[in-house]
């Protein structure tokens, strides 16, 4: 009965319930928000290592990532690699995290160096142009090509030369580190590197497991590191996760405790407006226990509904997000979506103790002064 | 108006109190996040100028220290220093690293240098003085519990760690500190590669000039005498360092920063309207005696100005003090919170919004019957 009587009173004042719960979603929105840009960046971080064609990636020894590291591997490890038992192919990049300069404006960009010809680890999908570079050209990702202006023909720079664009490479683009591909002999000049790879992809003949290759390769080739395209994946996005931690946890406990105030102040302004059916139940028998339940199921209400719109709201800025902000990648992982809801839940649970002294306080006899 | 709306504040106390805090709370929160930004361009500018040089000498077609790989030959330096007008040229170098310990993995940036460059002031033991020896940032020491005696361990070498510097992070990377001896001591020992000579050496020079010596002149002069390197101020790279940052993450702050305003301020339209409109029966009986409306709208818009006025300098204070507790308990975070410009905005915005929120119930109240308020 009591439970009823608090989604009743509730639904009573429909207009202010809609307003608080607007307000609460607006904040489990921006939550919601944080949480999809950063995963969504994070992710599209990964893609060139998935993307690739590689089973393994082999590297200098003691790296275990590609985002945020360097890595250099003498070429002869190459052949090296090629005659452990289970290699179908291997191929290899050199790399370098560093600016280029497109019409004025500089990307920090991941400049994969491959060589004509090569398929493992260049361009797997084009919008106009080709993937394949000779010296003096590069492949840039279409959409930094449409935001910058610099299409097929144009120059862009890297390090202190201009190359040709030649291809509009397809899901290159990340807002943090979109992937550039250049002849590898034009990379090993500004690295002022002869003699050397970054990393070496591997293609495991059918039947052999990647991970079995990896460890295989680690045991025979010295001073390298084996990873399976997978373990590389992980390990590359637990870094990318790993530094916005702490800031992503702030903001969520940031936008958390402002929910819990609203969530508050909405069944505050709800219970003032109550006051004298309070002192009815109360003075009807109901004990304070009542009295709390009821007060948190109509916070949870608040909150539930207010999670809900979050939800309904965010789809709708994650759309938009990515019509006018093509420069922003947005996911939302079920994950996110079950802690978001953990916080709203206990949002609703604070938010009803912040009351509990108020309710408490209410006398029976109230109802018998108005 | 302002009697009545100060009267309203008065009548329940801990509704003013709610919706005060609740503004401040909106505040604080856009302040935060356009603090992250201004302190993000804070930390990468901080990288070149608290180098102590002049002038820097960089690779040609390099204009970063952040994000950036710059490798010059040995001569460069004694060329460099043969120009009149150079004091001296200091060596330095960076390496991007990644520290893990306990499975929990930190990118990092070791700055190489002997004399200028490495900080001359620790916040915790002392300064680099012999072989082997590293400064680690303030927020790498709290990532990983590290403390001053400890070893951080890289590719299997162990640095001692003998002092913690304070603020040395950049695009959200501690930075850490030691010298050259250490450096080629660390290409030797570290599980690194069968060759090491694709490590660098030499990545730029931190050049003083002779005291009265035009920079200007002298950057001429090298850039025209010594080809091998490109030469800029350190205010020069610190604008281009800071251009990395909004480059890679501007558009992701800025959406986010634009999402919060626009959630903020319409929180506080949305908080405004259910707080007028849970007053909707005081505003009702009013009506029924009499009050005119336009006192009535007066008191309300009153109301909201209070509680916005009151709310601004929480907000402010509560945005100051999250943005030192973030430099306390997550240091690798810099949050500057209070410029002006921004404090300034946010502000105008809550007052126009709430303004706005609290207009909105005056329309249902102007269809209320007077004696509607008298039936319950």
């Amino acid at each position: 009965m009591i439970v009823r009587w608090a989604v009743v009173s509730l639904l009573q004042a429909r207009l202010r319930m809609l307003a608080s719960s607007l307000a609460v979603a607006a904040a489990f929105t921006l939550v919601f928000m944080f949480r999809a840009v950063w995963e969504g960046e994070t992710r599209q971080l990964a893609t060139y290592l998935e993307r690739a064609g590689a089973d393994v990636w082999v590297m200098q020894a003691g790296v275990s990532n590609v985002h945020m590291a360097s890595s250099f591997v003498g070429r002869a490890k190459r052949r090296e690699v090629e005659s452990v038992e289970g290699v179908r192919a291997a191929a290899a990049v050199l790399y370098l995290n560093s600016m280029v300069t497109f019409s004025g404006q500089r990307w920090f960009c991941y400049i994969v160096g491959i060589e004509p010809g090569q398929r493992l680890g260049a361009p797997w999908a084009m919008a106009e142009g080709r993937g394949q570079v000779q010296p003096g050209e590069v492949v840039v990702p279409g959409v930094l090509a449409r935001v910058s202006g610099v299409g097929l023909g144009g120059s862009v720079k890297v390090g202190d030369r201009d190359l040709l664009v030649v291809g509009l490479s397809e899901e290159t683009f990340s807002a943090t580190n979109p992937v550039v591909f250049v002849h590898r002999e034009d990379l090993a000049d500004l690295l002022w590197l002869e003699g050397y790879d970054s990393y070496l992809l591997v293609q495991a003949n059918e039947g052999t497991a990647p991970g079995e290759l990896a460890r295989r390769i680690e045991a025979e080739v010295d001073a390298v590191e084996a990873m399976t395209t997978e373990e590389l994946v992980e390990s590359d996005t637990a870094l990318a996760r790993q530094m916005g931690t702490q800031i992503i946890a702030l903001m969520t406990g940031i936008c958390a405790a402002l929910a819990t105030l609203l969530v508050g102040f909405t069944m505050y302004v709800h219970t003032a407006r109550l006051g004298t059916e309070l002192a009815v139940l109360k003075a009807m028998g109901f004990q304070r226990g009542h009295v709390y339940l009821a007060v948190v199921v109509q916070s949870s209400l608040v909150a539930a509904s207010a999670f809900g719109l979050a939800l309904a709201g965010t789809a709708i800025l994650a759309s938009l997000t990515r019509g006018l902000a093509t420069v922003v990648a947005v996911r939302l992982t079920p994950g996110a979506v079950l802690e978001v809801a953990g916080v709203g839940a206990l949002v609703a649970i604070v938010a009803s103790l912040l009351l509990a002294r108020r309710v408490a306080s209410v006398e029976p006899a109230t109802v018998f002064r108005t | 108006m302002s009697r009545l709306a100060l009267g309203w504040l008065r009548l329940d106390a801990s509704r003013s109190v709610l919706s005060v805090a609740g503004i401040a709370a909106v505040l604080a929160v856009m302040l935060l996040l356009q603090g992250v930004k201004a302190g993000l361009a804070t930390q990468l500018r901080s990288v070149a100028l608290d180098r102590g040089a002049d002038l820097i000498a960089v690779q040609p077609g390099v204009s970063n220290i952040v994000g950036a790989r710059s490798v010059l030959p040995q001569l460069a330096r004694g060329e460099v220093e043969a120009v009149a007008g150079v004091l001296a040229a200091e060596p330095m170098t960076t390496l991007p690293l990644i520290h893990e310990r306990d499975g929990r993995r930190t990118p990092l940036l070791l700055l190489i240098a002997d004399t200028t460059g490495v900080p001359r002031a620790v916040e915790e033991g002392r300064v680099l003085e012999g072989e082997g020896e590293i400064l680690i940032d303030r927020s790498l020491a709290r990532i990983h519990g590290l403390s001053v005696g400890e070893q951080l361990e890289i590719a299997g070498y162990s640095f001692l760690i003998v002092g913690v510097v304070e603020a040395t992070a950049a695009l959200w990377t501690p930075l850490a500190f030691t010298n050259y001896d250490t450096l080629i001591e660390f290409y030797f020992e570290a599980d690194l590669a069968d060759d090491l000579s694709a490590f660098p050496l030499l990545g730029y020079l931190l050049i003083r000039l002779d005291e009265g010596t035009e920079s200007s002149g002298v950057r001429e002069a090298i850039e025209a005498g010594v080809p091998a390197v490109d030469v800029y101020g350190p205010e020069q790279i610190a604008d281009n360092d800071e251009r990395l940052g909004r480059t890679m993450l501007g558009a992701v702050l800025d959406l986010l920063i634009g999402i919060a305003w626009v959630v903020g301020l319409t929180v506080v339209g949305l908080f405004m309207f259910t707080a007028a409109e849970g007053r909707r029966r005081d505003i009702g009986v009013l009506k029924a005696i009499g009050f005119p409306a336009r006192m009535i709208v007066g008191g309300v818009l009153a109301e909201a100005l209070m509680v916005v006025l009151v709310a601004a300098p929480a907000g402010v204070a509560l945005a100051r003090v999250g943005a030192e507790l973030v430099g306390r308990f997550a240091p690798l975070y810099l949050i500057e919170p209070l410029r002006p410009v921004s404090v300034t905005l946010a502000v105008a915005g809550l007052l126009a919004f709430s303004t706005a929120g609290s207009v909105g119930p005056l329309a249902i109240v102007r269809g209320l019957e007077p004696t509607e308020v008298f039936r319950r």
